[in-house]
């Protein structure tokens, strides 16, 4: 077969829909069915298609389930991501919440959450807690964004049509995600695990601490076995003499590994001859 | 300035200090010591040894802490870290290591920290600019050190159920932080919230996350999560039983501890007892010397009875349950303990309370010991209701009764037994008497030597019940019974179905119902199963009813159709220890008490013999105690009046080949002697003598061609059985030949046959040898069968170890067969030692051993002169004890 050479059409390649370059990025884990096990995240992605946004969702859906998305991350209110699309160079995609929480609203969640202890334990047992959801609505919030106006999505790609199939697939990783860390949900509305956890100790309640009371152990020092604080252990205990370990430095691998090295040289097998040196019996 | 002058006063006391020193050389003996680093305020760096105790060192550590404070636990763990570090310092002082050559480069923070681990001083010398390298390096390696120092901060979500106060249906359960290390470590949740359990931040987290789990484990609990500092909750009993039945387990998975009640699980359950109406029983006591008995299928009429456990419920209590029931309670104190109420269930058993019910006897009794029994209606059955228990009195509940052969009337010696029955054969033939009369059947295994043999003569004596007892046994012990019969009952008429004249048809009828006991062997039971059908046994005795272990064997099925009153096993090996043969022997005796073989293999074969489980080899033992009754000789406490030494003389009979070659010895022999005299006729007598003995032994003994052994000498088949016995019973085992050749013979072939160990003590053994065979011999482990030459065992052996001694050939003179058998009968014996001769029936070897038993005119000038009498015999007197006799036939 003739093949046309030096014709327009080798230099402007014809559009080809859909076809992307193979990625090996973040397949979600369902490859068919729902896209969600858990009713937080079923919610979300129910949220999502009822925004009547047609087929660019299921080719997003396809999209997330062929692992085009190589990257997310979910900083403050904010889901960042690259997703390999037909062109070489990822299409960044940047999902944001229009209008994050107020500090006043912060502090009624805050307020609500710490009345019941069962909302970070639910959290941290891998569950949404659905009173999550009146909480946020008692402080003027919508924790799943009912419209698709409540957010400002973003991508890179010349396709013209918001949201694309790349921010489609975005939203379909995050739910995948969200499906198996509840905690998602709050980092994107501003909140990381962490600063949940650290301002319900700061205000001392539900499950919160005074602030630097408590020593653990490895403040003592780095080998110490017992937690101050706790009734001392006690019982008997076997003064009889120690035997001496058949590898004079086995208690090194008992430990992780320590990577440092002296001249290519693990040190801790730097250190292994000084073991048998002083469990030598002396003369 | 007040708190820091009050920690300032606090001194170590030198013994903790002390103490402190020997935990770390303990810790640097064991190598569990780590290299450190720190680095303080001031950027002053120095190099550890720092100890490493493992989770079993923590009490150790604990204790030389002062108390709880973070500041006690420093001032320890700086006091143990500075004794580590000053012990290891010294012993590397004397054999000094380098781990990197020393250099001048004050900012290389690492070669710092490696060259000074070795030296005396810790202190490193470092550039200002490496400090912060050093304050680096010093996090990484606390770091490193932790990943293998005992995790503390890891506690557990836990769950403790407490009992309700005041009666009311409010279960308390409380919340609980468990520290994983120390399982018996609880601080209440309250504390964790508040901050005062000591637990770190992480462990908090651990808590709440374990708390997370629970309200989704257990929706019974989510309550706790709507409050913002939980520490119990109270729940319905209702709620209280889903938690415990339903969700211990998934809590658990998800490493949530849950403590139980200590008596939770360990209640009685509610049901039904039956309580069987004494009618029939008193109609079977008087009935007792009558020969039919009730029987297994015998029906028994009871009444319902409410029950928890063992306890029978009355009406107040029965009263108090319907109220609580009508109040929807599912737990309820009853009697002083909590008990498990179901409404349905509840309905059910009053709804049979007070009911009369039938059943048969085997159904009641395998109720009342704990099996599948009494047929439950459907009501009972849909309601989940077992039977707790049966309640009976008179005979019925002489069986439910565990010490049955303890509480039975014995029997005394009755009239017309030729001797007098010790108190524990008393108890054994009152046992036989009493089952027998309930038509039960009974399995007799006391161990050997304690007269099975004789109680079962005696119960017979005791009730002829006006037909014929039909004894099956092996042809080997088929002369014994002959015997035992004819001494201990000498006006029973006995009939031998044996040998290949037997009779068949009707004369076989008229002959058996015309005599009193019918002698037969397991060979024939199957074979003359027409003859044996037609008469109408008033019992069936197998002895050595291991013969039909094998419940699918032909002379099994033959003789589970044998049609008898009443039905006598007679085994002298441990039942207990073959469960699958205890129970093919008991369903030939009591047949369907066990259930089926399917049945049984499940319940009982299974668990005992595989897993060795304890509950079901006592639920067996109780379930056959009434039925089985095996007594050691080794218990005192039952056999008190047991002599030291038991001698039984047991009659093998000759096989063919054996009588054969036997009778033309003896032709040889007479004719011999008619045609010499002298020194040449002596010398031929005691010859063919001696050849008449090897060829009661064995053909092969005879004819010394190395053939093979088996079934070849009925004298050896009894020598296997014998020894097939006292091994299962775990006893051990003398024998003693006068025939070198013999031993020699049997050495390999006993080894062979047992899969054990024999030791062979012959002439030619040397004495060191020998002398370690004895040692072996008494050692528990060492072999258990003894083959000694009688004369290399003359003298000097102390051989205590054994409780039997079997003479396999006669030496005709009383007093060195006693000095063998002295051999195992010494002080120090703790066993009786149960003797065994053999002698071959119709023999010359039955002939001496009557005569010398009998103690006539002959036995005079027998003992104490050898065998040189017999030489001086006339030729007619010699035929008249060395001819071959047959009043039994011949065992093949």
């Amino acid at each position: 077969m003739a093949t046309r050479r030096g014709s327009w059409d080798d230099r402007f390649p014809r559009y080809v829909p859909a076809a992307a370059l193979a990625a090996d990025g973040i397949a979600t884990s369902k490859q068919r069915g729902a896209m969600a096990a858990s009713w937080w995240s079923q919610r979300f992605v129910d949220v999502l298609e009822s925004y009547g946004l047609g087929a660019r969702m299921q080719r997003g859906r396809a999209y997330a389930r062929k692992g085009q998305v190589l990257m997310l991350d979910v900083g403050p209110a904010v889901i960042v991501a690259k997703v390999q699309g037909s062109r070489k160079v990822p299409y960044q995609v940047r999902v944001a919440i229009r209008t994050p929480l107020t500090t006043a609203q912060w502090k009624k969640v805050d307020t609500a959450m710490a009345a019941k202890v069962g909302f970070v334990a639910r959290l941290l047992a891998d569950e949404l807690p659905a009173e999550l959801e009146d909480v946020f609505d008692a402080a003027g919030v919508d924790l799943f964004a009912h419209s698709w106006r409540a957010l400002d999505a973003r991508c890179s790609c010349p396709d013209s049509e918001n949201p694309c199939k790349h921010i489609a697939a975005v939203l379909y990783v995050y739910a995948d995600q969200l499906d198996r860390d509840p905690w998602l949900l709050l980092a994107w509305h501003g909140r990381t695990r962490d600063e949940v956890m650290r301002t319900l100790r700061e205000r001392g309640a539900a499950g919160g601490v005074p602030g630097g009371a408590r020593a653990s152990a490895a403040a003592i020092a780095p080998w110490w076995p017992l937690t101050p604080g706790l009734p001392l252990p006690t019982g008997e205990t076997s003064a009889g003499d120690a035997e001496a370990p058949e590898v004079a430095h086995a208690v090194l691998a008992a430990l992780e590994s320590l990577e440092l090295r002296r001249q290519g040289v693990l040190v801790t097998d730097l250190i292994k001859p000084v073991y048998a040196a002083f469990l030598e019996p002396r003369t | 300035m007040r708190s820091a002058s009050r920690l300032m006063t606090v001194v170590v006391s030198d013994v903790t200090a002390d103490n402190a020193r020997a935990l770390a050389v303990r810790f640097v003996d064991a190598g569990r010591v780590v290299p450190g680093l720190t680095v303080d305020p001031n950027g002053r760096a120095r190099s550890w040894w720092w100890p490493l105790p493992t989770a079993a060192d923590r009490i150790a550590v604990a204790s030389l802490v002062a108390d709880a404070s973070p500041e006690a636990h420093v001032r320890t763990a700086v006091m143990l870290a500075e004794a580590v570090d000053t012990e290891v310092r010294a012993r590397l002082a004397d054999r000094p290591v380098v781990i990197v050559a020393p250099r001048r480069n004050r900012r290389d923070v690492s070669a710092a920290w490696l060259a000074s681990l070795t030296t005396t001083d810790p202190w490193l010398t470092l550039a200002p600019a490496a400090i912060d390298d050093a304050r680096v390096l010093a996090t990484t390696i606390a770091t490193w050190v932790q990943s293998g120092a005992v995790d503390t901060a890891r506690v557990r979500a836990c769950l403790r159920i407490l009992e309700p106060i005041g009666g009311v249906d409010a279960w308390p359960v409380e919340l609980l932080a468990q520290d994983a290390t120390e399982p018996s470590m609880l601080v209440g949740a309250s504390h964790v919230w508040n901050g005062a359990s000591g637990f770190g931040y992480d462990a908090i987290e651990e808590l709440l996350r374990g708390l997370g789990r629970v309200a989704r484990l257990a929706p019974e609990l989510a309550p706790l999560l709507d409050e913002a500092e939980p520490s119990s909750i109270e729940l319905p009993g209702a709620h209280l039983l889903t938690l415990v039945r339903d969700r211990v387990d998934a809590l658990q998975d998800a490493g949530i501890g849950v403590l139980l009640p200590s008596w939770w699980g360990k209640t009685d359950r509610l049901g039904v007892r039956a309580k069987a109406s004494s009618r029939k029983a008193k109609a079977a006591s008087a009935s007792a010397a009558t020969s039919a008995g009730l029987g297994l299928d015998a029906m028994v009429s009871f009444t319902w009875q409410a029950a928890l456990g063992d306890m029978t419920l009355t009406s107040d209590d029965l009263a108090q349950l319907e109220a609580a029931a009508a109040a929807k309670r599912t737990l309820v104190q009853l009697r002083g303990q909590w008990v498990e109420l179901d409404a349905t269930q509840l309905e059910a058993i009053l709804a049979h309370v007070g009911q009369l019910g039938e059943t048969s006897v085997a159904a009641l009794l395998r109720s009342g010991l704990g099996l599948d029994g009494i047929t439950l209606d459907r009501q009972l059955v849909d309601a989940d209701v077992a039977v707790t228990g049966v309640d009976a009195t008179g005979w019925l509940a002489s069986l439910l009764d565990d010490a049955l052969h303890r509480t039975v009337t014995p029997l005394a010696t009755p009239d017309g037994f030729a001797g007098l029955l010790r108190p524990y054969q008393e108890r054994g033939a009152g046992w036989l008497v009493f089952l027998g009369s309930l038509g039960l059947g009974a399995v007799l295994a006391d161990d050997m030597g304690l007269g099975k043999t004789a109680q079962l003569i005696a119960s017979v004596v005791a009730e002829p019940l006006g037909a014929p007892s039909l004894v099956v046994c092996p042809v080997s012990v088929l002369g014994n019974w002959s015997r035992e019969l004819a001494r201990f009952a000498p006006q029973l008429r006995v009939y031998a179905h044996h040998g290949p004249d037997r009779a068949h048809g009707d004369t076989f009828t008229a002959a058996a119902t015309a005599h009193d006991v019918v002698l037969t062997t397991y060979s024939l039971i199957a074979r003359d199963a027409v003859d044996l059908d037609t008469v109408p046994w008033a019992r069936l005795v197998l002895d050595e009813a291991q013969q039909v272990k094998n419940p699918s064997s032909a002379q099994t099925r033959a003789v589970s159709r044998v049609r008898a009153a009443r039905r006598i096993a007679l085994t002298g090996t441990p039942v207990e220890n073959h469960v699958g043969e205890l129970w093919s022997i008991m369903n030939i005796v009591n047949p369907g008490l066990l259930g089926s073989a399917r049945a049984f293999r499940k319940a009982f074969a299974e668990p005992i013999e595989h897993d060795h489980d304890p509950v079901a080899t006592e639920r067996l033992r109780r379930v056959t105690a009434p039925f089985v009754l095996r007594r050691l000789k080794t218990d005192r406490s039952i056999i008190t009046d047991l002599p030291d030494k038991i001698e039984t003389t047991e009659s093998c009979p000759l096989t063919r080949e054996q009588a054969t070659l036997y009778q033309a010895v003896v032709d040889e022999l007479l004719q011999q002697a008619t045609e010499s005299e002298g020194m040449s006729r002596r010398g031929l007598v005691l010859a063919g003598l001696m050849r008449l003995k090897q060829v009661c032994n064995h053909p092969a003994q005879f004819a010394r061609d190395g053939s093979a052994l088996a079934g070849r000498s009925g004298k050896l088949t009894r020598v296997e059985e014998l020894l097939e016995e006292i091994v299962a019973a775990g006893d051990k085992v003398l024998c003693f030949t006068q025939f070198a050749e013999w031993g020699t013979m049997l050495d390999p072939y006993l080894t062979t046959r047992f899969g054990a160990d024999v030791s062979w003590l012959h002439g030619g053994v040397v004495r060191k040898k020998r002398d370690e065979m004895v040692d072996r011999f008494g050692s528990a482990d060492g072999p258990a069968i003894f083959l000694i030459s009688l004369k290399a065992g003359g003298t000097g052996l102390n051989l205590t170890a054994a409780s039997h001694v079997i003479h396999l050939d006669r030496w005709w003179n009383p007093a060195v067969e006693d000095q063998a058998t002295d051999r195992a009968f010494r002080i120090g014996q703790k066993h009786t030692v149960h003797v065994h001769k053999l002698v071959s029936t119709g023999t010359v070897e039955e002939r001496i051993d009557a005569m010398i038993t009998a103690k006539r005119a002959l036995a005079a000038r027998v003992v104490g002169t050898g065998e040189e009498w017999m030489t001086e015999l006339d030729t007619e007197e010699l035929r008249d004890i060395i001819a071959l006799r047959s009043d039994l036939e011949t065992g093949d």
